[in-house]
């Protein structure tokens, strides 16, 4: 009798273990609890900022354009969309081939949207050269395409599909892109501070994930946050309603 | 062991049945006493659980139900907030089945060991097997490495972390196979539990007692 008490209380204490951690993974990913987080950290860095009179880097549209993050979109659209994310990524795949196509049609294009792209990058070796490649196609205005081709081409992690030769062939697929420069940015790692940086700022804001999107106004207010390969319904939710506030 | 109403006999190819004479419910159990489990002697234990009782269905589909969502949340198909949106993206689609498969097995599995827990008198259920299972599908449900499990192994454990969070990731689907391997598992030692013990009170659910 004992022993068949102890067997339902293991099976019992295990459901509720189990459904008390999924519940709070849900809750940690959850899109109230993420803009908390970020509103909060955002608050933080702009304290710092003024308070040291720096002009360090924080999660404002214009800091980002400034300090040199790829943007894609009308600088003047009054929506900023901020993707956190890492070519090596599955969910950021399935958002870049899925959501962004028609946030870019619905928004971008009409000049209501912009999108900047930040690296935050948890996956592996293979993912920071791949983002320094990201940022050596920028320096020849083809981050987009590039952005598109290496999702096209994504494989699984870290398997060798994002490493410096594989990422030069792919660029060589960019039309227009002077080879030359590009292989010696790459190979010179020239933008590794950069993507160090950009990490920087997204372990500070308290992101825990990728992709982690901000959306926010122009000026930076309104913050809100989104961790994970939304579909597209959720991002119109959030820029439907600023967009009319 | 009492074995009032029973007889036994043997069948064609030799092997010892008990029969049970029990028919308050409709239904006529054979219970073999052969370690070997036919596909119809399985099904015969899925049928005599979940028609005995409606709770035993009603169980099956709760712990299905809230698994299913689990596993939909944390592949990243089915969201919550700000509005509330179920998508299957072409590449989830595997994933999204086999979870589906994962959720049903472990209502299916749960059930039949609360009712052998109930039914039994000192039968131990084969618990490993269902929480090995369990457990595996839960891990391999997301990609470990954009979640936050990825980056809290990333961030503690530096290398190994990041290539256990690859393993998880690059090997998910299979992962997933094994998860569902063993819940079948767990299902065929239950159900040979069911069929071929002579320790279970069928009777319980029917308000007769025959043993």
């Amino acid at each position: 009798m004992q022993n068949k008490f102890s067997t339902y209380f293991v099976l019992l204490f295990t459901l509720i273990v189990s459904l008390a951690a999924a519940a709070y993974i849900a809750l940690t990913i959850s899109h109230g609890t993420m803009t908390g987080i970020v509103e909060k950290a955002y608050a933080q860095q702009l304290s710092l900022s003024e308070n040291t009179g720096s002009a360090a880097i924080n999660l404002s549209p214009n800091s980002l354009i400034q300090s040199g993050a790829p943007l894609l979109g009308k600088r003047s659209a009054p929506i900023t969309i901020v993707e956190f994310g890492d070519f090596q990524c599955e969910f950021c795949d399935r958002f870049a081939k899925q959501t962004e196509p028609k946030i870019n049609s619905t928004y971008i294009q009409t000049g209501k949207v912009n999108m900047i792209f930040m690296n935050f990058v948890t996956h592996g070796p293979d993912s920071l050269t791949a983002a320094i490649a990201a940022q050596c196609a920028k320096d020849q205005g083809k981050f987009w395409s590039f952005y598109d081709i290496l999702y096209k081409n994504q494989g699984p992690e870290n398997s060798g599909w994002a490493d410096g030769n594989n990422l030069k062939k792919l660029a060589s697929q960019l039309p227009g892109l002077d080879k030359q420069e590009f292989n010696s940015c790459l190979d010179g790692a020239k933008y590794k501070s950069f993507v160090d940086r950009d990490n920087a700022l997204a372990i500070s804001s308290g992101f825990q994930g990728t992709p982690t999107f901000i959306i926010e106004k122009a000026d930076g207010s309104k913050v809100e946050s989104l961790l994970g390969a939304y579909p597209f319904p959720s991002f119109q939710a959030i820029v439907d309603k600023k967009l009319s506030e | 062991m009492k074995n009032n109403g029973r007889k036994k006999k043997n069948d064609d190819n030799g092997n010892k049945e008990t029969e049970s004479m029990n028919t308050s419910s409709g239904i006529r159990p054979r219970l073999l006493s052969s370690s070997f489990l036919r596909p119809s002697h399985l099904f015969f234990s899925i049928k005599l659980i979940f028609f005995s009782n409606w709770l035993y269905i009603a169980l099956a589909g709760a712990i299905s139900s809230i698994f299913w969502i689990i596993f939909s949340v944390f592949d990243q198909l089915l969201f919550f907030s700000p509005v509330f949106v179920f998508y299957l993206p072409d590449d989830a689609i595997t994933g999204f089945i086999l979870s589906t498969i994962t959720a049903i097995l472990m209502g299916i599995v749960v059930g039949m060991n609360v009712y052998i827990l109930r039914h039994s008198r000192n039968l131990k259920i084969g618990i490993g097997s269902l929480f090995s299972g369990s457990t595996l599908s839960m891990i391999s449900s997301t990609c470990a490495s954009c979640s936050s499990v990825g980056f809290l192994l990333v961030s503690t454990f530096g290398g190994i972390g990041v290539t256990a969070s690859t393993f998880l990731s690059n090997y998910q689907v299979p992962l997933r196979i094994m998860s569902i391997a063993l819940l079948v598992w767990a299902l065929y030692s239950a159900s040979n539990k069911l069929t071929k013990s002579c320790v279970l009170d069928h009777s319980i659910d029917n308000g007769v007692k025959n043993l």
